[in-house]
């Protein structure tokens, strides 16, 4: 049943096996310093101290973008950044009126929360705050590149969103478009849910109207294990 | 419709037919013996599955001889005996085979010979040996986009045996992804652009406010252009029926049902519907009038404008005439739809005072600027303000494959992936042109390569194609325009065909490869795409006749000459993958709750069905939404229903106003350029599942003087001195068909209905313009993109005349297999 079950659930499991440490290590033989950026391998709880004991202060999602400020015990304690819409502060997306998931944030953690700055969108007349907060995760659960992220997402979203129809093409949609298919269509693959999400954020990244701030990240942040995109 | 609807084709006339054909087993031909080996011990029923759903077949003396339907079906299809004849009727392909000037000549030899039954038998290592190298050859000339795979078309049934995406597995893994691919479909091309840009979503294969709530709640029901009685017979996984207990459930409240339609549908006649004969092709203008009737009177709901809506106000000037000086009123809309404008304001007022539920088809999008049809029924339903009410609302999938039937608690299976996960993920973004098109445009794409087109806000070149590799479909059934079709052709090198019947596209091929049905090989699948209430055994009913191969088995061959065979297998057979799609299945069943037996339990008892819990029975679509807008945002950008789309706007595209509009299509019936005085409408047929099946013994129950029948009013057939069982020839200036007239009312004037997916017969072997002798009723439609925002297919946009035909009736020729063949 493992067999099976890796074979046909390679997302989140794959990150785990040759697909993912091979180039980590490998970046770690290149230096002996970790990126201030990394990325989340999985969904993951932020919270408030670096404690088993500790109390939850948010749900991070998959793929999303923590500075790593501090190691200890086992623990890290990272800087999360995210936007949310004007009155609903507790949801953070990774842009403005683009419903990314990065974080959902606990109510009583809200004051935690610092607003950084706002933006209001001119089509939609939303106004987004881009907030940050801080807190611990348990180590071990960030990758410093994206890379190896994708392509587990790559690879899930090939094999099971090609069953039903014809594989669709991620930058034909919207983000937010996105999110509302995979509503429906996610279930549908008998994917556990963190494999849907995984699929979702991937193709929320690539979608017509973030492929080109995504490329834009990658050559802001220059770290790319096995960089051949 | 009381009990088992299996009443259309009587038990004897099943019997008569099969006799007729002779496939009871003493009175089996030669040819059909042939080949037809069978283990011993397999005699007896076998029960199995099909879009039409599951059914047991009797086996006897290795022949299959009889088809009953599955005992859990409440409403069988009447077609499970055209499922059996297909599998024996003489159209089946038998042999690989290669058109002879191909064979002599080479790639691109003679293509004016396609289509002319010119074929020479070969065997398989030479068909595959022919077909790897084309694959290569075509691929290292022209480029990664030489070949087309972006094969479209209803398939068979089953997880594995999906030839579609076994066929682009072997491209992916044999040829690194060099390939065309396509994206949408025939169904649904302009809504399923436009809704995501509205409702945030697809709408049209989503579930919807469920039957048991519709049975309660509603009012008044509406089908604009939808017929549900018809159309559910047919699912993409296996038929569950389901959808049929909710319209019987309805009907028996007596509540009012009223049908919006150019003819009086299946589904008018079953609920003896109220028929408002709307003029095709203007719902648009008609949905408008009572939109302003709403308006004016002030009708509309401004409460959920206000919190569920953006932009009515941007849309408002439109529906007053302030902004182009013509107010859209009941008057208005009259003139264009052909409905009273009495009649619209009733509707306004009833649609208001009652829960109504507008339930609409697929057809009213499936025409020149469709993308408006949908977006307009939205808008006046948002002016209803019943979105996510109990029974309120709209619904864009009530007619296909059984939507709103209570979904089960049940697992999901896996399916044979497209193998792209080996390829690249950045594979399909080339320069060579656009890796994957809006899949109606493969005409224009074949004719224009480097010509930019538009699709949803981008801009992207056709690539040049030169091969064509068809598996699971019927383009020339399908395709918009057959004459166009058969000139795009011409320009293409290689064309290979896999199927296991000689459709008409197989005969337009130059090398022909025999594939099995699906009841001559192991497979499984989901009953009822939305009620997933159980899983099915598809068991091989009989052994493959004459040298019929799986697709799995010719792909694997494929592969291997193209050096991929071991990633394309995995290492596994068949009853191994079937194995692993349950197995990886079952995972999911302590997650729910339930228990599921091993594979070895379920393959001997052949189905498990999973049950349906009470929330399924109560679910609302949008009541999340409407009743939390700000929590559960829809995936536009303002997170609300769009009636204004900034997006489109952006696109600026003239054929696709950033608001619904009323917008005359390129021809229609009492338009101000009509050049001919009758619209074509080209609905889905009641005994086909598009063209399936045309090719079997069931078209002898629907077929008129031998062809596919005409729907002609008496006042239009009297006007022309036509009765019933004569045959029509009716032409435009793309094409012309022979039909058989049936003479009824149950059609408005000035409209004849000829179903799309009859057979494309051409005299004069298949010139542009050669008369179509059997009726494929898209030899007339027209085949242009339905705006440059969806790019989807306009088969219901068709303007016609038609004549009594009075010379000697042509000969048929596509129901039997070409020489040799």
């Amino acid at each position: 049943m493992v067999t099976l079950m890796s074979h046909f659930f390679p997302g989140l499991a794959a990150l785990w096996r040759g697909l993912v440490v091979f180039p980590f290590l490998a970046l770690l033989g290149a230096s002996s310093l970790l990126a201030d950026t990394a990325y989340l391998t999985g969904p993951l709880t932020l919270s408030d101290s670096p404690r088993a004991t500790a109390v939850p202060l948010a749900t991070l999602s998959v793929a999303s973008e923590v500075t790593v400020l501090v190691a200890e015990n086992g623990f890290e304690r990272v800087a999360l950044e995210g936007w949310t819409r004007d009155g609903a502060e507790r949801v953070l997306f990774a842009y403005p009126g683009k419903r990314i998931l990065v974080a959902r944030v606990d109510s009583d953690a809200i004051e935690r929360m610092v607003r950084l700055d706002s933006v209001d969108d001119p089509d939609t007349a939303i106004r987004w705050n881009r907030m940050r907060i801080e807190g611990w995760i348990a180590a071990g659960n960030t990758l410093p590149g994206l890379d190896p992220i994708w392509d587990a997402a790559w690879e899930l979203f090939s094999e099971r969103c090609t069953a039903c129809h014809e594989r669709r093409v991620p930058s034909n949609y919207t983000a937010n478009q996105w999110r509302s298919h995979i509503k429906v269509m996610g279930p549908r693959t008998g994917l556990p849910k963190d494999d849907q999400g995984l699929i979702l954020t991937f193709l929320q990244h690539h979608a017509s109207d973030t492929i080109d701030l995504q490329a834009a990240d990658a050559d802001r942040d220059n770290v790319q294990p096995g960089g051949d995109r | 419709m009381s009990g088992k609807g299996y009443t259309e084709i009587t038990r004897r006339s099943v019997l008569r037919g099969a006799t007729a054909m002779g496939a009871l087993g003493v009175l089996a031909p030669a040819w059909l013996q042939a080949g037809a080996a069978r283990a011993a011990g397999m005699d007896g029923e076998v029960l199995t599955g099909s879009h039409w759903g599951v059914f047991y077949a009797k086996v006897e003396g290795g022949q299959w001889t009889d088809v009953r339907p599955w005992e859990g079906d409440p409403h069988p299809s009447h077609q499970l005996p055209g499922i059996m004849d297909s599998v024996m009727s003489p159209s089946r392909i038998k042999y690989p085979m290669v058109r002879r000037a191909f064979l002599e000549g080479g790639a691109g030899a003679s293509p004016e010979t396609r289509g002319t039954g010119d074929f020479v038998r070969v065997t398989w290592d030479e068909a595959l040996s022919l077909v790897s190298g084309e694959l290569t050859r075509v691929s290292e000339t022209y480029g990664q986009t030489g070949i087309f795979g972006g094969s479209y078309g209803w398939k068979s049934s089953g997880k594995l045996h999906n030839c579609q995406n076994l066929m682009r597995r072997m491209l992916n893994l044999g040829l690194n992804g060099s390939f065309v691919n396509s994206s949408g479909d025939y169904s649904t091309g302009a809504s399923q652009v436009i809704m995501p840009h509205v409702m945030g979503t697809l709408e049209v294969y989503e579930q919807q406010t469920v039957w048991p709530v519709v049975v309660e709640s509603t009012d008044v029901l509406v089908f604009w252009g939808a017929d549900p009685v018809r159309t559910n017979q047919i699912a993409w996984t296996v038929a569950d029926h389901d959808g049929y207990i909710g319209l019987e459930d309805f009907k028996k409240t007596g509540k009012k049902v009223i049908c919006i339609d150019p003819w009086r549908s299946k589904t008018a006649q079953f609920f003896d519907a109220e028929w408002i004969p709307i003029r095709p092709h203007t719902d648009v203008a008609m949905m408008l009038g009572v939109a302003h009737t709403l308006y004016s009177e002030g009708l509309h709901d401004e409460d959920f404008l206000e919190n569920n809506t953006s932009g009515f106000d941007k849309f408002l000037p439109y529906l007053t005439g302030e902004s182009d000086g013509v107010p859209k009123t009941a008057e208005w809309a009259s003139e264009i739809c052909e409905v009273p404008a009495d009649t619209i304001k009733d509707l306004a007022r009833l649609f208001q005072s009652n829960r109504t539920m507008l339930s609409s088809g697929w057809s009213i999008q499936r025409q020149h600027h469709g993308e408006q049809a949908h977006w307009m029924l939205v808008t006046l339903a948002s002016m209803l303000g019943q979105i996510g009410l109990p029974g309120g609302g709209f619904g864009l999938s009530y007619h296909y494959a059984n939507g709103g039937a209570p979904s089960a608690n049940s697992i999901t299976l896996p399916g044979i992936g497209d193998g792209g996960g080996a390829v690249d993920g950045a594979a399909w973004m080339t320069d060579a042109g656009a890796a994957s098109i809006p899949v109606s445009r493969v005409v224009d794409m074949i004719m224009n390569p480097g010509s930019d087109f538009n699709f949803n806000g981008k801009t992207q070149a056709y690539p040049e194609v030169k091969m064509v590799y068809w598996v699971g479909g019927n383009p020339f059934a399908h395709h918009p325009g057959t004459p166009a079709l058969i000139e795009a052709w011409k320009k293409l090198e290689t064309v290979v065909v896999q199927d296991f019947q000689w459709t008409p596209t197989a005969r337009f091929a130059d090398i022909v490869l025999p594939a099995t049905s699906a009841y001559e090989r192991n497979d499984i699948e989901n009953v009822g795409d939305y009620s997933a209430r159980a899983i099915v055994a598809m068991k091989k009913v009989i052994d493959p006749v004459f040298e019929a191969r799986n697709d799995f088995d010719i792909f694997a061959d494929i592969s291997e000459k193209l050096g991929a065979r071991d990633a394309f297998t995995e290492g596994k057979d068949e009853m191994a993958w079937i194995k692993g799609f349950y197995e990886s299945a079952a995972e999911q069943a302590p997650a729910r709750g339930i228990e599921v037996p091993s594979f070895d339990e379920f393959w001997e008892k052949g189905i498990i069905e999973f049950e349906i819990p009470e929330s399924s029975r109560q679910f609302v679509r949008y009541a999340d939404f409407r009743e939390d807008p700000l929590l559960e945002p829809l995936g536009t950008p303002t997170g609300l229903i769009e009636i204004y789309s900034k997006n489109i706007e952006k696109m600026g595209y003239d054929d696709c106003p950033p608001h619904p509009m009323w917008m005359e299509p390129i021809e229609r019936l009492g338009g101000d350029n009509a050049k001919f005085p009758f619209h074509v409408n080209s609905a889905h047929p009641n005994s086909r599942l598009h063209s399936q099946l045309c090719g079997t013994k069931l078209r002898e129950t629907y077929a008129v003087s031998g062809r596919e029948p005409c729907m002609i009013n008496p006042v239009d057939a009297a006007a022309k001195g036509i009765v019933d069982g004569d045959i029509v020839r009716i032409f435009n200036d793309r094409g012309q068909m022979l039909a058989g007239a049936v003479v009824t009312d149950e059609i408005r004037p000035n409209v004849i209905l000829v179903s799309e997916g009859g057979w494309y017969d051409p005299a004069l072997n298949g010139e542009p313009g050669a008369l179509d002798v059997y009726g494929d009723v898209n030899t007339l439609t027209v085949g242009i993109g339905t705006s440059s925002l969806a790019q989807g297919n306009c088969g219901h946009t068709a303007i016609a005349d038609f004549e009594k035909y009075t010379g000697e009736a042509p000969a048929l020729h596509v129901f039997t297999a070409p020489a040799e063949g």
